[in-house]
């Protein structure tokens, strides 16, 4: 459960900064937790933490936490039923869409948004996000 | 113990004569109506009368052999007719082509003819329609009856006739007659008809028949048919069709054991309420099915005792004198067809050696030899497993002479079966399939390696040597014997004879001639090489380890290069082939060679595996490569041993080992070849192995852009097409990906590629599909498979030593050298042997594959965790993928965390990878390549 990943820290990590703000739905699998915030810290090398605001609230993530995590994949399709993903369709693509805050400008990356799905500014309760414009 | 014995005894069934159809169903015929028509008898004014033909043929056909042998007689000139296309009618059944809706005149002469020649004479023109068109030419014949009451008589005969080819024995060596009947008997079936339920088992049983693959072999269509069939005749409480119907189900093997156990309770059961009067028929039916049911409880009892369960032995002792039990009363009748009681006894034989009955089952195969013919089926197949049967209780000597006596016919009737299996050359196959080898293949490989170890007792290592290598890669020369023009089927005159005939089918070259010309022409191809041969080509650093495992006993032969003292021998009675898979069979082993989890948890059992083989077969031989300076050995498994790194045995330290199916393909290797500049990377095709890019930025990183044209598909851009058209011309072929090898079916063992389509991510490119691509590979010196299993063999539990899976289908393509991987092996593995191999491989202008592949091999077990992340990062910087780097970035920094300790040092890391093929490889030179 994305609950208890144990790169998820409920405060601040003292000593990095924190790079980016990431919106996550609540009940993500580990899969497409894991596989957004690889998203995330992949497009930046020195990205040393993110923030990612659940509707519950905020988590943070630092990348070496995080790292942490990944362990090597087995390059074998394996037995019946294990690498049912390698055959089945689509890709997993995970990109981010990028929201602003029309209040202070904050930049939000958005993971899983449905269409017209509204999002609200965690800092600025009943404040609408709006679609960057350098989208 | 000859573990595969009845699954080859089982192919009779399908191709022995069984001129059966239902006496009831005809007798329904006409108490119901015509097939197909709803009418009765009487309705269309058909005399009962014209009934008694077909009842006396069906109630006696079985028992008629003149009878048989006349129908035969028709089926064959008109199936003969129909492949020559004498007449001008083409080679292909016109139902195929055009079903009888058009042009009628045809069929119309033909039972104008047959109308006129009347009961004498009305046979071949029938036949000649039932060929060419199937049921439609009896519903044809239905139609004109309707008006001409002399058709009659046609219509019934004909019903007869189609009976007796869907349900007769190969007319023609020519496969495609399969093809035909089955489609003829699908064409009626899919009617629904009366008919159809009445042809429905033949109609399976054509089914059967099929080679596999074959578009219309559907098996559980079959079986559902066959069941079909079965609860009809219970249903109509015709006991003698339950039998016929359980007999298939039997022979088939495919059910699972409760459905076997209830058909041979219930077919006991109507075998005791029928009698000692129930006629000739059912005489021979029972003894059938006893011969169908005592085999089905002898395979049962094998699949017990194959796993080795203590506990479940008494379950098969039971099973097995089940068995005997069942099929004595078939002994006990004086049979009037002599061949027939032979036959009986040796079937008897077979049931006792398969119950563990060795010397019995010697002396019965003994009394068949005195009985039968010399040269004929029986004797043959007698004199083959009597020679097993008296290795197996430890008499070589009268084992070596009855082997000896039948070697060449081993080799005769493999080549056979490669040349001339039915439907290879009409299915344009390459390789053929594990499902359709016939007993052809086990008798060369079982026979001659008995025969080895046999002339090993007798002190004669020359004669072993050879014979033992005879039986070697018979899965890699089958490929390249495929892929070499061969006579057309049916080119040659053809019958089925010799025991590859008895037992499937397979036509034999009949003369003496011929046969001598198909024996010589391919001696060449199958006989092992001589210890002589094989110690010229090598040089004088270099050895071949032979292994061979036969019954108790298994042996060693070391040549090298030494022209006064080429090699040194050892036999050894401590371990036989039911030792060596109880020694590879143990649970974690099986996990480690087929699961998908990590593979460190492994490294205790296999370091205990590898110490024990070590005693075994590196200890040994390790003096005597040292006293002579080996410094490459090239170790030629047998059997199971094909799944074991025999590079890390620890005796083997000092020396840089490869594996190759067999001495004939060392001998023939050059001993070096160009590396050509082109070079194709082909890098996770299907996008979720990330370090798999860090083995492209290995290669620039060493330098090797500089002297080679690289070339990548990436991702989505590698599939199967793409990949097969690049690689032509290729020098180096890098796989960086998902692989599969299947230890039972290697025929399976493929590289996952991107499928080039929406609906799926991947696919597996399969070796059987990767050798059908023309001219892909073909230039190719080196193959690079850094994936998991890709270079995994099979595993037959018939002890056949084949060299099965990626690496001898890429080399059978024209590859000189494959590296490959025994078993899975984790993202980062892959990435860092690539970089340890290729700067290895950038340094030197001629590479000594496998004192590379050795020590690279050393090198990642000492590899410590500060390197690996070293290495990990400094090819991160090459990567551009976002994914990749990141990835990248999170191994190195847990191999970093473990500073000097050796993440890989453990055997089920390091000793993965292997090399196969040719010794060395000259790089071209810096600088030329764009």
């Amino acid at each position: 459960m994305t609950e208890q990943a144990s790169f998820l820290k409920p405060d601040m990590p003292s000593g990095v900064h924190v790079g980016r703000d990431v919106m996550l739905p609540e009940g993500l699998s580990d899969e497409l937790l894991t596989g957004s915030l690889e998203r995330v810290f992949a497009e930046d090398d020195n990205l040393e933490a993110v923030v990612v605001h659940w509707p519950s609230g905020p988590a943070y993530v630092v990348r070496e936490d995080f790292l942490d995590t990944l362990k090597p994949e087995m390059r074998s399709v394996g037995g019946f039923g294990d690498a049912d993903q390698l055959f089945l369709a689509g890709k997993e693509q995970l990109k981010p869409v990028k929201f602003d805050c029309p209040v202070d400008g904050q930049r939000f990356e958005v993971f899983f948004l449905n269409p017209g799905e509204i999002r609200i500014c965690p800092q600025h309760p009943g404040v609408q996000l709006v679609a960057a414009v350098d989208e | 113990m000859t573990i595969g014995i009845t699954t080859g005894t089982v192919g009779v069934s399908y191709t022995r004569s069984t001129l059966i159809c239902r006496t009831r169903s005809m007798e329904r015929i006409g108490r119901e109506g015509l097939p197909g028509t709803g009418r009765s008898t009487s309705q269309i004014g058909m005399p009962v009368a014209s009934l008694d033909m077909t009842r006396r043929y069906f109630q006696h056909g079985r028992g008629d052999a003149s009878q048989k042998r006349h129908v035969r007689g028709l089926m064959a000139r008109g199936v003969a007719d129909m492949v020559q296309g004498g007449d001008g009618a083409g080679a292909r059944p016109e139902f195929i082509l055009a079903p009888a809706s058009g042009d009628l005149t045809v069929l119309d002469d033909l039972i104008a003819q047959a109308a006129e020649r009347g009961a004498a004479g009305m046979d071949a023109p029938l036949v000649a329609g039932i060929v060419r068109w199937g049921p439609h030419f009896l519903w044809r014949l239905e139609e004109r009856m309707r008006a001409d009451e002399r058709i009659i008589e046609l219509f019934q005969r004909g019903w007869v006739l189609f009976g007796a080819w869907l349900g007769g024995q190969l007319y023609t060596d020519d496969a495609r007659e399969l093809d035909w009947r089955a489609r003829a008997g699908l064409e009626l079936w899919r009617t629904g008809s009366d008919a159809a339920a009445a042809f429905e088992l033949l109609i399976a049983q054509c089914v059967l028949a099929l080679p596999r693959g074959h578009e219309l072999r559907d098996e559980e269509r079959a079986r559902s048919m066959i069941e079909t069939a079965l609860r009809r005749a219970r249903e109509e409480h015709d006991d003698l069709q339950v039998l016929r119907c359980g007999r298939s189900l039997l022979w088939s093997l495919h059910l699972v054991w409760e459905e076997n156990s209830q058909l041979i309770d219930e077919g006991l059961a109507i075998l005791a309420s029928l009698g000692d009067d129930a006629g000739p028929e059912a005489a021979e039916l029972a003894a059938e099915w006893r011969l169908s049911a005592a085999f089905a409880l002898s395979a049962q009892g094998q699949r017990i005792v194959a796993p080795a369960r203590d506990e479940a032995r008494d379950e098969a002792r039971a099973l097995f004198e089940r068995s005997l039990e069942v099929y004595e009363p078939v002994m006990l009748p004086q049979q009037a067809d002599p061949q027939a009681a032979i036959r009986t006894v040796w079937h008897w034989g077979h049931l006792l050696m398969n119950a563990g009955y060795p010397k019995l089952a010697a002396e019965t195969f003994a009394a068949v030899r005195d009985l039968d013919t010399q040269g004929s089926d029986l004797w043959w197949h007698a004199t083959y497993e009597e020679g097993l049967v008296r290795a197996d209780v430890g008499d070589w000597s009268r084992a070596r002479g009855l082997l000896r006596g039948i070697q060449e016919s081993l080799l005769v009737n493999y080549a056979a079966w490669v040349c001339f299996a039915p439907g290879a050359a009409e299915l344009g196959l390459t390789r053929l399939s594990d499902d359709d080898e016939p007993s052809a293949h086990r008798e060369l490989s079982e026979g001659m390696g008995t025969l080895a170890l046999a002339e090993a007792v007798d002190g004669d290592w020359a004669e072993s040597f050879r014979q033992l290598e005879t039986t070697k890669a018979l899965d890699y020369r089958q490929r390249t014997i495929l892929r070499h023009s061969r006579r057309a089927p049916g080119t040659a005159a053809a019958r089925t004879e010799g025991h590859s005939g008895f037992m499937h089918g397979v036509p034999v070259i009949e003369t003496d001639d011929e046969r001598a010309q198909l024996t010589a022409a391919l001696a060449s191809e199958l006989r092992g090489p001589t210890i002589g041969q094989v110690a010229r080509s090598l040089a004088a650093d270099q050895a071949v380890l032979s292994l061979g495992i036969a019954q108790g006993m298994w042996g060693m032969c070391v040549v090298t290069g030494d022209a006064e003292q080429p090699s040194g021998t050892l036999l050894r009675t401590d371990a036989g082939s039911v030792s060596w898979m109880e020694l590879l069979g143990t649970q974690q082993l099986a996990e480690l060679f087929q699961g998908s989890g990590d593979i460190s948890g492994f490294d205790d059992a296999l370091a205990g595996l590898l110490a024990q083989v070590d005693e075994l077969i590196a200890a040994p031989v390790a003096g005597l490569l040292r006293d002579r300076d080996i410094r490459h050995l090239t170790v030629i498994p047998d059997g199971w041993l094909n799944l074991l790194p025999m590079a890390a045995l620890p005796s083997f330290a000092e020396v840089a080992v490869s594996s190759a199916a067999s001495a004939r393909l060392v001998a023939a290797a050059p001993q070096a070849v160009e590396l050509g500049r082109q070079a194709l990377i082909v890098v996770d095709p299907v996008g979720d192995l990330p370090a798999a890019h860090a083995e492209r930025a290995a290669l620039d990183r060493h330098g090797l852009a500089c002297r080679l044209a690289l070339r990548s598909l990436t991702g989505s851009e590698a599939t199967a097409s793409a990949v097969s058209e690049a690689s032509r011309g290729a020098g180096l072929f890098h796989f960086a990906g998902h692989a599969t090898g299947n230890a039972m079916f290697p025929g399976k063992a493929g590289f996952v590629m991107a499928a080039g389509t929406p609906a799926a991510k991947g696919r597996i490119w399969e070796v059987g599909e990767l050798e059908a691509e023309p001219g892909a590979l073909s230039s190719c010196a080196l193959a690079v498979l850094s994936a998991c299993e890709s270079g995994r063999g099979g595993v037959r539990i018939d002890s056949i030593s084949d060299y099965s899976g990626l690496p001898p289908g890429l080399l059978a393509l024209g590859v000189s050298a494959v590296v490959a991987t025994l078993w899975r092996i984790p993202d980062d593995l892959g990435a860092l042997f690539a970089d340890l191999f290729y700067e290895k491989l950038a340094a030197v202008e001629t590479a000594d594959l496998p004192q590379l592949v050795h020590d690279t091999r050393l090198d990642l077990r000492t590899l410590t965790g500060s390197e690996g992340a070293e290495r990990l990062m400094a090819l991160r910087a090459g990567v551009s993928d976002a994914i990749a780097r990141v990835r990248l970035e999170a191994y190195a920094r847990r191999l970093r965390k473990l500073g000097a300790r050796q993440p890989f040092a453990g055997p089920a890391s390091w000793t993965s990878f292997y090399h196969t093929g040719v010794r060395y490889l000259r790089l071209p030179d810096p600088g030329k390549a764009s």
